[in-house]
């Protein structure tokens, strides 16, 4: 039995698939979602990171797409891909300073369009996997907003979001940067990465996702409908 | 896009195809091709005026080196020409690892409009470099293990889960990222534990009689090499394989040969056991010969001792020194029987002693010749020299160097090689028991030298007396990073010179033991202290004061006089009130709470998540004193058993061992703690060794970085076992409120 906040959203993205013209989006939305009732250690995943100029999808852009695919549980590293967006304005120096791409190598990039065609080609068929994906999100729907006229619909499960409701079901209270990814991995036992790009990132998700379903599922099956999050009024 | 695709395939071997060495004209060609192909943007890059030139010989290097920071072309030149000659010599094999390898593979997977198409996957960096820090993946070849990230896949697994999972297929190759695993065979013997950079490889049949079974006992994440990409390589690579081969068949031994030390274990004096080190059988005499008899013998066997036989009997031994010292310096008649002469209370060894023991029985008690027995038949006789043949620089050299000092410099002098000892010791494998006793035994001998020193400059001691050695000397578990805490008991005297005397004695003493490079006490524990220099009443009172109503203060004295040893001097004097002491005390279940309480004052260097809690700042940053958070835990914890047992040895492993004897804790518990005992000594002993060798000074500070992933795991698993034996000692403190 499925809740019905993901079967509507299943229903509306069939349906804005089959508005909007052919082009990346179309196939990335044509491409079935996976099965909700299925095990999560079944299910195929992307886990994704984004670097970009700032945090307020609006004003800001895409600097580079990390990602790694996850085939349930085990993080596939022939897969991992990233590229990089060449920005129309100047990367400001709040942002380079974290994720240290600086104009020159930007320039190097490619156009946002050819990145989102390989993003969305990798992604088709997967759940996608982020740390606090509320910004990934904001991002890529944006950036589908403008280069096809649609918002990309991509069912996504967040990190972040699994923490907290992991603490809330311990009662604790999360302390401050308790829910940086780097806190959280500690938790779990995880290494520490050094490099702050994109791919490694995503492969920082991943792991921390690895570790989190295996420690709240044990050995009882963990539905993929209770791990998705889609934030805002779709859900 | 597709087509794009295709055709950026093609100009990458244009260049290539057309044969012939490497010209100057090829690079600008290639990028030409390349930009027209869109594989990259056209920009005038400062690498295409400045090339980078190696020679052939290091053609692979130079090649890898550009390929991963590519800042320029490179240009091969033969070995001699000049660095000016810019006409390369690139031989075809070159030239073709050049182009395939890293510049179409680097290209392929990525998109043409990706920024860096000629730069081999920056991304991954960080888990091959994670590679290279395994021993096992790092015998592999630069090129290879570029790609490798590429291959792997990673798995998290939670603790308890067992390993490797049901899913894994036969050849995978399992490395540990994180976290730790234990393999343990039919019997759940551990055999080996699997830490941060060790590599497991899923055996392809499994034996039937003896399966290896593993579980996670650490979160753990793994970088996971599937089968055929293993199989692959270790095809490829002979070397990669044949460290597979081994890991998987003997993962003790391995464990073992990483923790013991290098070089060759199997000649050194510590291995060897004294019947191997007897090459004749003894030359013997009955006590009725004469003196000259005994001589003469001597001198036509080429022996330095004989061993005195009186029927089936040995009653003594006569040596060299006797025969210079009793006979001739003392003007006896050659004609006396040899009986006379003779040393009758003899220590002996047995076959099986380890050399070792034997050697440092011979330094503590300054002889030179131990018989060796079988049963109660002599069957050889062993020297300082038979064993000094087997070591260099030893104890024995170095403890007779100090006899014979006559200085505080010649003193300080001959200590100044006691670093030396420590070296060769943890060379030659050394165990923490022998190393101590080892360092010790030189230490005493120092003391004992400068004690004669200060008799023959301030006249002989008013009324007997005896120094003793408290701490780790008390103990026997010196390493060469210590400073003196010593004692001193004299007899009872109303005489107000008699303080005086020994007060001087002291300082004389102290001083010379620092000009020794053993710094005096810092917590002034020293004779020339008032407080650590009594009477034998003195002692006495001071013994029930502390013993009676205990509070902390008094308990942490008590953990210093209980391990105070006689090193010279009148032995009667304290001997008999330790004894008496620690027999009172066992009877006094507040005593022994106390105890237990100070022993329990500080935990180990262990988080909740099994990582090492570092000393955050200061000079030590980011180290562990392996001496404060972790050997002097077990001493006091086995202190603690060695009171409860009313136990009188020193050595932490003697007291453990009296305490499972005593049945005071367990067997698994002692021989736990007796292993992480070991460790932590041998860790701390190889540290310095490495401090000593690079010139700096030994300390107990142990930064974890420069430790294996081994050592680590080892180190934990230490800090783990002091953990949960104190936890068992506090729960039991907490139960009863006593023991």
């Amino acid at each position: 039995m499925q809740p019905p906040g993901p079967m509507l959203f299943c229903w509306r993205r069939q349906r804005r698939a089959a508005r909007v013209p052919p082009g990346p989006l179309r196939d990335y939305l044509a491409g079935k979602i996976p099965d909700l009732s299925n095990d999560c250690r079944e299910t195929p995943f992307l886990a994704v990171d984004l670097e970009t100029t700032g945090l307020d999808p609006a004003r800001d852009q895409i600097l580079s797409i990390g990602w790694v695919a996850m085939d349930g549980l085990t993080i596939r590293l022939d897969t991992a891909g990233q590229c990089w967006v060449r920005p129309t304005r100047e990367i400001p120096e709040a942002s380079a300073v974290i994720h240290q791409i600086t104009d020159d190598q930007a320039a190097r990039g490619g156009s946002l369009g050819e990145a989102l065609e390989r993003f969305l080609e990798v992604l088709r068929g997967r759940v996608m996997l982020a740390h606090h994906a509320a910004v990934e999100l904001g991002f890529l729907d944006r950036a589908c907003q403008s280069e096809y006229g649609f918002a990309c619909m991509i069912p996504t499960v967040d990190t972040l979001r699994l923490a907290q409701e992991d603490m809330e079901r311990r009662q604790e209270t999360a302390r401050t940067g308790g829910l940086r990814l780097n806190a959280l991995r500690e938790r779990y036992n995880l290494p520490r990465y050094k490099g702050h790009d994109a791919l490694n990132d995503a492969l920082a998700a991943a792991e921390l996702f690895a570790a989190q379903v295996t420690h709240r599922a044990r050995d009882k099956p963990l539905p993929l409908h209770r791990v998705l999050h889609r934030p805002g009024p779709l859900w | 896009m597709g087509g794009e695709t295709e055709r950026s395939r093609q100009p990458v071997t244009a260049p290539i195809s057309r044969g012939g060495a490497y010209r100057d004209g090829d690079y600008a060609r290639l990028i030409e091709a390349r930009r027209k192909a869109g594989l990259f943007f056209a920009r005038r890059h400062r690498w295409l005026r400045q090339p980078a030139v190696g020679t052939l010989r290091f053609a692979h290097a130079t090649i890898a080196l550009f390929a991963r920071r590519l800042r320029s072309p490179v240009i091969l030149r033969r070995e001699g020409q000049a660095q000016r000659a810019h006409r390369p010599a690139a031989g075809i094999g070159v030239k073709e690892l050049f182009y395939r390898r890293f510049w179409c593979s680097a290209a392929l997977p990525c998109g043409p409009h990706v920024g860096y198409p000629w730069r081999m996957e920056p991304e991954l960096q960080e888990i091959r470099d994670f590679l290279l820090t395994s021993p096992d993946y790092a015998v592999l070849p630069e090129p290879v293990l570029d790609r490798l990230p590429k291959l792997l896949n990673v798995r998290y697994l939670r603790r308890g889960t067992p390993f490797p999972p049901e899913e894994s297929a036969a050849d995978d190759l399992w490395l540990v990222r994180a976290g730790a695993v234990d393999l343990r065979d039919a019997q759940d013997e551990l055999l080996d534990k699997l830490g941060e950079g060790d590599v497991f490889a899923v055996p392809r049949d499994v034996d039937p009689l003896n399966p290896v079974s593993g579980r996670v006992v650490e979160d753990a994440l793994f970088y996971l090499l599937p089968g055929p990409g293993a199989r692959e390589l270790r095809e490829q690579h002979p070397e990669f394989a044949e460290r597979f081969d081994r890991a998987s068949r003997r993962p003790m031994e391995q464990a073992r040969a990483a923790l013991g030390a290098g070089g060759n274990r199997s000649h050194g004096v510590l291995t060897v056991s004294v019947g191997e080190l007897v090459t004749r059988p003894p030359v013997t005499i009955p006590p009725e010969s004469t003196i000259r008899d005994a001589a003469e013998r001597m001198t036509e066997q080429e022996v330095s001792a004989l061993i005195i036989m009186s029927g089936d009997e040995l009653v003594g031994i006569v040596t060299d020194h006797a025969l210079r010292k009793r006979c001739l310096a003392a003007g006896r008649s050659r004609q006396e029987p040899v009986g006379n002469i003779m040393s009758s209370r003899l220590q002996t060894v047995t076959r099986e002693t380890p050399a070792f023991e034997a050697l440092l029985m011979m330094s503590r008690q300054d002889i030179h010749h131990l018989p060796v027995m079988s049963g109660q038949q002599p069957v050889g006789l062993i020297s300082t020299t038979d064993l000094i043949r087997h070591q260099g620089t030893n104890a024995v050299y170095l403890v007779r160097d100090i006899r014979r000092c006559e200085s505080v410099e010649a003193l300080s002098q001959v200590a100044g090689s006691l670093p030396e000892l420590q070296i060769q010791l943890v060379q030659s494998g050394a165990t923490a028991f022998h190393l101590g006793q080892a360092v010790t035994a030189v230490i005493d001998a120092i003391t004992r030298r400068l004690l004669k020193l200060a008799e023959a400059q301030l006249g002989p001691s008013p009324v007997p007396y005896a120094w003793l050695a408290c701490g780790s000397q008390g103990r026997r578990e010196q390493s060469v990073h210590t400073d003196q805490d010593n004692a001193l008991i004299h007899a009872d005297s109303k005489d107000e010179a008699v303080d005086a005397y020994f007060a001087r004695l002291a300082e004389f003493v102290t001083d010379g033991l620092d000009a020794c490079g053993l710094p005096h006490c810092p917590g002034n524990v020293t004779p020339a202290n008032a407080e650590w220099r009594r009477s034998v009443s003195g002692w006495q009172k001071e013994f029930s004061r502390v013993t009676y109503t205990p509070d902390m203060k008094r308990a942490m004295l008590a953990a210093h006089y209980f391990d105070l040893r006689v090193i010279h001097g009148d032995a009667g004097l304290f001997d008999p009130l330790r004894s008496e002491a620690l027999t009172r005390v066992r009877g006094q279940p507040p005593f022994l709470a106390q105890m237990a309480r100070n022993a329990l004052r500080r935990s180990p260097p262990l988080g909740f998540f099994r990582q090492l809690v570092l000393v955050p700042s200061g000079e030590q940053a980011d180290t562990l004193d392996v001496k404060k958070q972790g050997l002097l835990l077990i001493s006091s914890l086995a202190q603690v058993y060695a009171f409860q047992g009313g136990l009188a040895g020193m050595h932490t492993l003697d007291r453990l061992a009296g305490a499972v004897h005593a049945g005071v804790i367990t067997r698994d518990a002692g021989e736990n703690l007796c292993d992480a005992y070991e460790t932590l000594f041998t860790l701390r002993a190889r540290h310095q060794v490495d401090q000593v060798k690079a010139g700096e000074a030994p300390d107990n500070h142990i930064p974890p970085k420069t430790l294996s992933a081994l050592e680590r795991a080892h180190l934990k698993d230490a800090f783990a076992v002091i953990g949960t034996m104190q936890k068992n000692l506090r729960s039991r403190l907490a139960a009863k409120g006593t023991l």
